[in-house]
């Protein structure tokens, strides 16, 4: 995936905010990426742009082959159902479906899905199935989250502060998660966060400060989570 | 205190679409409230007046012919206050190209004070001048385009007599003028009433020193059937035709009914719209309470009273009904102006006297604050509980919940998951879905009733005029003609068919009930005047017994096979014992029927008839034979079936208004409804739904959930809501039943189907109203954290 030059702006009556400038970074297939900044660095504003739920102003964005920075509402919308992954800091569940009927929600709408009840089953979630999420602690909201994003096998797992919510245990053990989904399955990973210490176990650290990439560093010898510390 | 005014008017902004909303239902309510309790007020009020200014009879005596003694004899009876002895006759009239029919009734010479007086609108009293003067009734007069100083040729026992309009006048006794109860709508060109100098009226029917009818008003507080008796005992040397109590008046009773349904109209109506509203406005309220928890434990922390934080929120209940009211009672006096003239295109009466009632406005404003209010208090009695402590705590999650139709297993796994997410979500606000059924449920039945009362007048008129009276043209006679004389009217060109008929009053009597009645003897085995079961199959009129229509079987106690005794109204004739033998169903009128071989034995008469009913060749030969039939000295009336069907389909129209207006207001509540819950469902979903926006759901499928949410309530709405109406159809159609007339209920498949197709219409209005606030829900809502 390729991020180049990108640039974004609100307009909001008379005045013009300038969320993102001149972007540019690349993930390549397989990564575990980290972008790092403080609120209101622009951190959201990648996030909505990669995840498609925006487009950028200027500039373009490659995945698979395509500028998604042209796509229509429609084709954005099949993007996100088809390529990405999402995982929210507050989980984002439907609270009136089981955990099984939350991931098999996805599924529906999903080209080439994986077996739900084998994908909560590999989360630890195996004897979670029938509970509501009001019935779950926030970890396994979180890992019902993870399994609904995983089930469809998408392309890039795009999570949002996916540890804010929990607490340290918790969110050492989703972090876990993620880096054995990346290392076991391959599949890319991006982390976007405001905590620094994560930024250890990634492959790739994007720094973002004032909407523009303030730095790019490569990870040579990433820690395993078990041993980030915050 | 400013600054929480404020706040209120931020949070009305927010969710101006359903406070508009709101605001539409309680105005509807208040307009109805005010304008039919207008039109109520008005049409009482005037009448009342007019009755009192123009000495309205409370009883009516007729007679074949008394002298005029009788009136004296009446008048010197202690209860009786004033009497007033008429000649009262029908006779034909050519008039605007058309047959018409006038009753004319006689007025004293040289104006006095009579029971039943005459309003004159145009023109003057009789005068010296002649004795050929008439005074026209004005809706005749205006409806033929007469001027005073016309002439008019009314057919007089067979000669036409010249009479010149000396003005046009009113009279409480017509402000609806039929020729007889039998008759729904009036047909001011068809029938009017002409009054004559009394002393002419006597010569030109061979009268004189004789009346054959008496108005009588009676001394307040006098038994109604005990004076009815002594006048009849009275009177019993003159053969009294019949007696009509004001009641049964044919004028009188329309104008009361039709105040009748105004008035429960006018309290059932609104209530329903009122209801409505205060069912939204306690889920709206409950909404916003709940949403607000944190702000109102802010303010009770910063030392404001439960009373005062309760106020801020009542306003709101206040400001709806306030603005309401004004709004709706403004619209309500138009609309009232507007229902009083529509009514009175029916009924006559002096329009001077109507008026706007601005006193209405109290009534219906504190009608409204008590929906509202009682609404708004269930709802926000809660702030009460809500401890300042509560503004740190945030709110407990939203907790899913396995429902009862779970446990149906295969049901349950055959649904996907969207249904699954409706349903449990329905399942899971059980009190607002209910509540939203409501106004559904009041829609459907709105429009199931409006749709049947038309579907059952069609039934009638096609009843009516396609199957009971199957001829073309029905001759009165003016005397009993045999069946000689009966065949010179059957050899007339173009007639294909006749059968005669007799048609006379009578008195039924079942021990002490009794009752008078029409008797109308038709041949054994008619053809073209049938008489029908209620499934509409023709019942054959026995030689040995009579037919009666059901309504009289229960009011008189009679089942076939009793024994009812008959006093016909002709000279000479006594009390015969008859069997009932069956029932029939008599939509307009109400007669005992029995074949012309039943006339012979209960009459002892030979055979004979009064009347006949005659079917053409073709319908174009029409006009043809009423003039030959009006040429002939025997004929008294000519009525043409098309004529009178034309009229009371014309009249129909009304009804078609008013059918589509009931139906836009069930459009009214049922989107009202709809929007405000849904409203209420996407807002409180947001989060759900833009979630689902992310996930990468198409709009229409992120749709479909509060959609489909919708139609399920509407469903359950209609599956309640059908047999609702049927229900209240069934019981205003059995309403309208008096002796005059009987209204079919007939709602088939297609007045449910139809039903259906609306509703589901209105809720797709209401959809697509909702689609926007679906599209613009903002994806980035999933990143913000819990409130």
């Amino acid at each position: 995936m390729e991020v180049k030059n990108v640039s974004k702006e609100y307009v909001m009556g008379e005045v013009t905010v300038k969320a993102a400038a001149d972007m540019s970074f690349s993930i390549e297939a397989g990564e575990f990426v980290v972008i790092l900044g403080p609120s209101g660095s622009g951190k959201s504003t990648v996030l909505n742009m990669v995840g498609g739920m925006d487009r950028p102003t200027g500039g373009e964005i490659w995945v698979e082959g395509r500028n998604i920075a042209e796509l229509s509402d429609k084709e954005l919308t099949l993007y996100r159902r088809n390529s990405i992954g999402f995982v929210f800091q507050f989980y984002n569940l439907m609270p009136n479906l089981t955990a099984l009927e939350n991931v098999e929600l996805v599924m529906q709408t999903s080209e080439a899905p994986l077996d739900a009840r084998e994908v909560l089953r590999e989360l630890g979630l195996g004897e979670r199935l029938d509970n509501f999420p009001s019935q779950l602690s926030g970890g396994e909201q979180q890992r019902v989250a993870l399994a609904r994003a995983l089930v469809k096998n998408p392309v890039l797992l795009l999570c949002d502060e996916p540890t804010g919510a929990l607490d340290y245990q918790t969110g050492k053990s989703i972090l876990k998660l993620l880096n054995d989904i990346n290392k076991n399955k391959r599949k890319t990973v991006v982390i976007i966060t405001h905590n620094a210490a994560i930024a250890a176990m990634a492959d790739k650290v994007i720094r973002v400060r004032s909407g523009q990439v303030e730095s790019l560093e490569m990870n040579s010898d990433p820690l395993p989570p078990e041993r980030i510390e915050w | 205190m400013k600054i929480l005014l404020r706040k209120l008017k931020r949070d009305l902004w927010q969710s101006k679409g359903q406070f508009i909303s709101v605001l539409v239902l309680v105005i509807i309510g208040v307009m109805f409230y005010s304008g039919i309790n207008a039109t109520y007020r008005n049409l009482t009020e005037t009448s009342e007046k007019y009755y009192k200014d123009y000495r309205m009879g409370d009883l009516w005596i007729s007679f074949f012919k008394a002298p005029e003694s009788a009136e004296e004899e009446v008048r010197a009876l202690p209860f009786v206050k004033m009497a007033t002895g008429r000649v009262v006759r029908d006779a034909k009239l050519d008039i605007s190209g058309d047959n018409a029919v006038v009753r004319l009734i006689s007025m004293p010479d040289t104006r006095t004070e009579v029971v039943n007086d005459i309003d004159i609108k145009s023109g003057s009293y009789f005068s010296d001048a002649g004795n050929s003067q008439c005074l026209v009734e004005q809706e005749f007069f205006e409806a033929n385009g007469l001027e005073v100083g016309d002439c008019i040729y009314p057919v007089i026992n067979g000669v036409e007599v010249k009479l010149s309009i000396a003005g046009s006048v009113k009279s409480p006794e017509f402000v609806y003028s039929v020729r007889d109860s039998a008759e729904i709508m009036p047909d001011n060109k068809r029938f009017g009433i002409v009054y004559l100098k009394k002393s002419y009226e006597q010569a030109i029917f061979g009268y004189e020193g004789s009346i054959n009818d008496l108005s009588v008003i009676l001394e307040e507080g006098t038994d109604i059937g005990k004076a009815r008796d002594e006048i009849r005992d009275l009177l019993k040397d003159y053969t009294v035709t019949g007696i009509t109590e004001r009641k049964d008046q044919s004028s009188n009773r329309m104008l009361t009914e039709e105040i009748k349904g105004l008035q429960s109209l006018g309290g059932f109506f609104p209530i329903l719209f009122f209801v409505v509203a205060a069912a939204i406005i306690y889920i709206t309220m409950s909404r916003l309470v709940e949403n607000q928890r944190t702000q109102i434990g802010v303010l009770k922390a910063f030392g404001f009273t439960d009373m005062f934080v309760l106020a801020h929120y009542l306003s709101y209940s206040v400001i709806l009904a306030v603005t309401g009211s004004i709004i709706g009672s403004v619209f309500g006096m138009l609309l009232g102006k507007g229902f009083t003239e529509m009514e009175n295109m029916y009924f006559k009466l002096p329009p001077a006297d109507m008026k706007l009632y601005p006193e209405l406005v109290l009534p219906a404003t504190l009608l409204t604050l008590l929906f509202c209010l009682l609404a708004g208090y269930n709802s926000c009695k809660r702030v009460f509980r809500i401890m300042p402590s509560e503004a740190m705590k945030t709110r407990a999650p939203v907790k899913g919940r396995k429902i009862l139709l779970e446990r149906i297993g295969i049901l349950w796994r055959g649904l996907r998951y969207n249904w699954k997410m409706v349903l449990r979500n329905i399942f899971r606000y059980k009190k607002r879905a209910l509540l939203s059924s409501t106004g559904v449920i009041f829609a459907v039945a709105i429009t199931f009733v409006s749709l049947s009362m038309n579907s059952s007048v069609n039934y009638l008129i096609d009843q009516q005029y396609s199957n009971i009276q199957d001829y073309d043209i029905k001759v009165g006679f003016s005397r009993m003609l045999n069946m000689e004389e009966l065949n010179s009217v059957e050899s007339l060109p173009y007639v294909k068919k006749m059968e005669p008929v007799v048609e006379t009053g009578v008195e039924i009597t079942n021990g002490w009930r009794k009752k008078d009645i029409a008797f109308t003897a038709l041949v054994s085995k008619p053809e073209i005047y049938k008489v029908v079961d209620k499934n509409g199959l023709p019942v054959d009129p026995p030689d040995n017994g009579i037919l009666i229509p059901e309504r009289l079987s229960v009011e008189l106690g009679l089942k076939p096979g009793d024994m009812a005794e008959l006093k016909p109204y002709l000279p000479g004739k006594d009390k015969r014992e008859v069997r009932v033998s069956g029932l029939i169903v008599q939509y307009l009128g109400s007669s005992a029927y029995g074949s012309m071989e039943s006339v012979a034995r209960i009459f002892g008469e030979g055979r004979f008839a009064n009347s006949a009913v005659l079917k053409l060749d073709g319908s174009e030969h029409e006009k043809e034979v009423i003039e030959k039939l009006k040429k002939m000295p025997v004929v008294s009336s000519v009525q043409s079936k098309s004529d009178s069907k034309e009229n009371l389909i014309k009249n129909m129209d009304m009804m078609m208004t008013s059918v589509l207006l009931m139906i836009l207001l069930a459009a009214v509540l049922a989107v009202a409804v709809i929007y405000n819950i849904a409203t209420i469902n996407i807002f409180e979903r947001q989060r759900e739904l833009a979630t689902l926006k992310v996930l990468g759901f198409k709009d229409n499928e992120v749709r479909n959930l509060i959609f489909n949410e919708n139609y399920l309530l509407t469903a359950f709405g209609i599956i309640l809501g059908l047999p609702l109406g049927r229900l209240i159809g069934g019981y205003m159609m059995s309403m309208y039943q008096t002796d005059a007339y009987t209204f079919p209920f007939i709602a088939g498949m297609d007045v449910y189907a139809i039903t259906a197709v609306f509703i589901i219409c209105f809720t797709i209005l209401a959809n697509l109203i909702l689609r926007k606030k679906i599209k613009v829900i903002n994806m980035v809502e999933v990143l913000k954290s819990n409130e």
